[in-house]
């Protein structure tokens, strides 16, 4: 049984106008101790999507009466807001991509460490101030009985994001959520972050949901990867499948864009055209009017298909957009 | 170096620091945010540089173009001094040298019109009648991929790699020798970021004008640079042809910046993880600034400083990294 498991989830944010549906029916799971990426472009819904398995979505249950949304088993889209806060935290962590708006600037590091642990009724004072300092170890803080006393404005940006990531483990969650948290940092203090989360992963089990629109980073982590588009899943499979034998043409559009090393001076694939706003999204194939294979066919809503065990695809024509991979 | 071709830039030995406010009893300290920088770009070539947060680079293109204080040191645009002009004389040489900033949604003002936006540097500089001018606009708006029309829309009605489009005609319509690209590409998407790389190719094929091109992001920087510079906490630490620093790395900071690139055509690789942090550049290190984070460090990298040495490749290094990594 997948441990997060998402069906045709819908999430609103509702506007003055007509609200925009940012999640737009998407399917994805993550079973247990597994890395699963989310990769999309801005806008596409992917932080609404790792807000909505937080219950931090601002709509309730009625905007979406066909989405299913399961942790663990249980609907969550049943619970209530005391429900979500003994789960937040303590069994869901999560990481943004901000370290300095994210953590509160006038409390001291220990006590915003040690607050998860005392909410959940995790620990006592003592205790929850000596775990404080293992889960500072542990994510490669030096003295990390110093640090309890500092202020977040006192730590480098990496320092702030290896204290978020103390906060977000501390009571062991079983799903780690981290919305681009290292796209605010320097791609030393990057590489060291993403050693730490896979570090973590590796010791204590724990799945991850790692949400970024940088494949590099995707490369370096990802058991299995989803790619999201105007608000679906485009493509899903694993690493391999996804980037080795893309089958959706915006997958092969992205890996395609992508500066890589050692192709100076070589031009670019650029993908055509614009992502449609919410309101204006096309009826049939999102993505179709960017699309170079589109056609008559391409007009119709796509569902997703299986290409092979585990890939999946929405696309009408994946044939075609295989065929010119392989040129 | 023995090139025969007068360079569009020179720099020589710069300096930029800013005071910080004085703490009673104490001497005013400094952030030394630039630490006697020298570099050439020729005519047609672009220098990319790379480094990390507060390493200076964003600090040492600004101070090129007089937008930030040179401490001292000495810049040539062309050839001609350009570091100890006062202001009233800057202005008219101003257009050779022109900057595309890294945010395209705060480098626009939101009250102005694009036409006026771009048709702006022209009044500036006295050039043309009204109508000249706004011929000018509509042919550089199409130049970088937008209509003539858009002239008359204000930039919230524009996506960001528009926008960056937009920035990007700004700095053109003066015809400068000198572009120099902040971070141009770097809040972009993917997508649109190729899209901006491969107009900045098009453009410069077209106009031959050279480039600074400053980045974080080392994939972006090998893609459009004919040279490459890589600064550590205000200086150089190594430069060369992009073969020669990024295949053939020589300093130890370059090989872990290239290491630690993310990358989807080496999966699974074992790479060397830096440790550490840059240090303050309000006190920075006696010696080499890399030596605390270096695993190739020695008692003399803490005491003495490296110097840019060599030819074609240049490194700032007492115990360079040779051919074979072994």
């Amino acid at each position: 049984m997948a441990l997060l498991e998402a069906e045709q989830l819908v999430s609103v944010f509702p506007t003055q106008g007509e609200p925009v549906r940012a999640v737009d029916g998407v399917d994805l799971h993550i079973d247990e101790g597994e890395t699963v990426c989310l990769v999309g472009e801005s806008g596409c819904g992917k932080s609404a999507f790792a807000l909505s398995a937080m219950g931090l979505m601002p709509s309730g249950r009625d905007a979406h009466p066909n989405g299913r949304l399961h942790f663990d088993g249980e609907d969550v889209l049943k619970w209530d807001e005391q429900r979500w806060c003994a789960i937040r935290g303590r069994d869901i962590g999560m990481i943004f991509q901000e370290p300095m708006t994210s953590l509160n600037p006038v409390i001291r590091v220990g006590t915003q460490l040690m607050e998860p642990l005392l909410i959940h009724g995790l620990a006592n004072r003592t205790d929850a101030r000596r775990q404080a300092i293992e889960a500072l170890a542990r994510v490669g803080i030096p003295q990390p009985d110093r640090m309890l006393e500092r202020y977040p404005h006192e730590l480098s940006g990496g320092m702030r994001q290896r204290v978020m990531i103390a906060i977000a483990t501390i009571c062991r969650p079983r799903l780690l959520i981290a919305d681009e948290p290292t796209t605010a940092l320097d791609v030393t203090v990057e590489a060291q972050i993403l050693e730490l989360l896979a570090d973590l992963k590796q010791q204590h089990g724990m799945a991850m949901l790692f949400i970024t629109h940088d494949l590099g980073v995707v490369a370096e982590l990802a058991d299995r990867v989803y790619v999201m588009y105007a608000g679906q899943i485009v493509e899903s499979g694993t690493l391999a499948q996804v980037f080795d034998q893309p089958g959706h043409p915006y997958t092969q559009g992205l890996l395609r864009s992508m500066p890589r090393r050692h192709q100076r001076g070589r031009r670019l694939y650029t993908i055509p055209g614009t992502v449609p706003p919410p309101h204006q999204r096309p009826s049939g194939c999102r993505f179709a009017p960017r699309c170079p294979y589109a056609d008559a066919a391409c007009e119709q809503p796509v569902t997703l298909r299986d290409l092979a065990a585990g890939h999946t695809v929405r696309c009408v024509h994946p044939d075609r957009a295989r065929s010119q991979q392989d040129e | 170096m023995n090139d025969p071709v007068q360079p569009i830039l020179a720099v020589r030995n710069l300096t930029v620091q800013f005071p910080l406010r004085r703490r009673p009893g104490q001497p005013r300290r400094h952030v030394h945010a630039v630490r006697g920088v020298s570099l050439d770009i020729a005519p047609g070539e672009t220098l990319g540089l790379i480094g990390e947060s507060g390493c200076g680079k964003s600090t040492l293109a600004r101070a090129i173009v007089r937008l930030a204080p040179i401490t001292s040191g000495e810049v040539y645009l062309a050839g001609n001094p350009w570091h100890n002009l006062p202001e009233r004389r800057l202005r008219p040489l101003r257009p050779a040298a022109q900057m595309i900033f890294q945010d395209p949604w705060s480098s626009l003002n939101p009250r102005m019109r694009i036409g006026r936006i771009i048709e702006e540097p022209l009044i500036v500089q006295k050039r043309g009648d009204r109508d000249e001018r706004q011929a000018t606009v509509a042919r550089v708006l199409e130049q970088v991929g937008l209509h003539p029309d858009d002239a008359g829309k204000y930039p919230h009605q524009f996506s960001g790699g528009q926008r960056q489009r937009i920035g990007i005609a700004r700095a053109l319509v003066l015809e400068p020798q000198l572009l120099l690209a902040d971070e141009a590409v770097s809040a972009l998407d993917v997508s649109v970021q190729a899209q901006i790389l491969n107009l900045l190719a098009d453009l410069r094929a077209e106009h031959r004008f050279s480039m600074l091109f400053i980045s974080h992001d080392l994939r972006v920087v090998e893609q459009v640079s004919d040279r490459i510079a890589v600064m550590y906490l205000g200086k150089i630490v190594e430069l060369g042809s992009p073969e020669d620093v990024l295949d053939h790395s020589r300093h130890p900071y370059t090989r872990a910046l290239v290491e630690a690139v993310p990358e989807i055509d080496a999966r699974g690789r074992r790479r060397v993880i830096l440790g550490g942090e840059p240090p303050s550049p309000i006190n920075p290190p006696r010696g080499c600034a890399f030596a605390g984070r270096c695993p190739r460090a020695q008692d003399r990298c803490h005491t003495e400083d490296a110097v840019l040495t060599g030819d074609d490749h240049q490194v700032a290094c007492h115990y360079p990294l040779t051919e074979d990594p072994g």
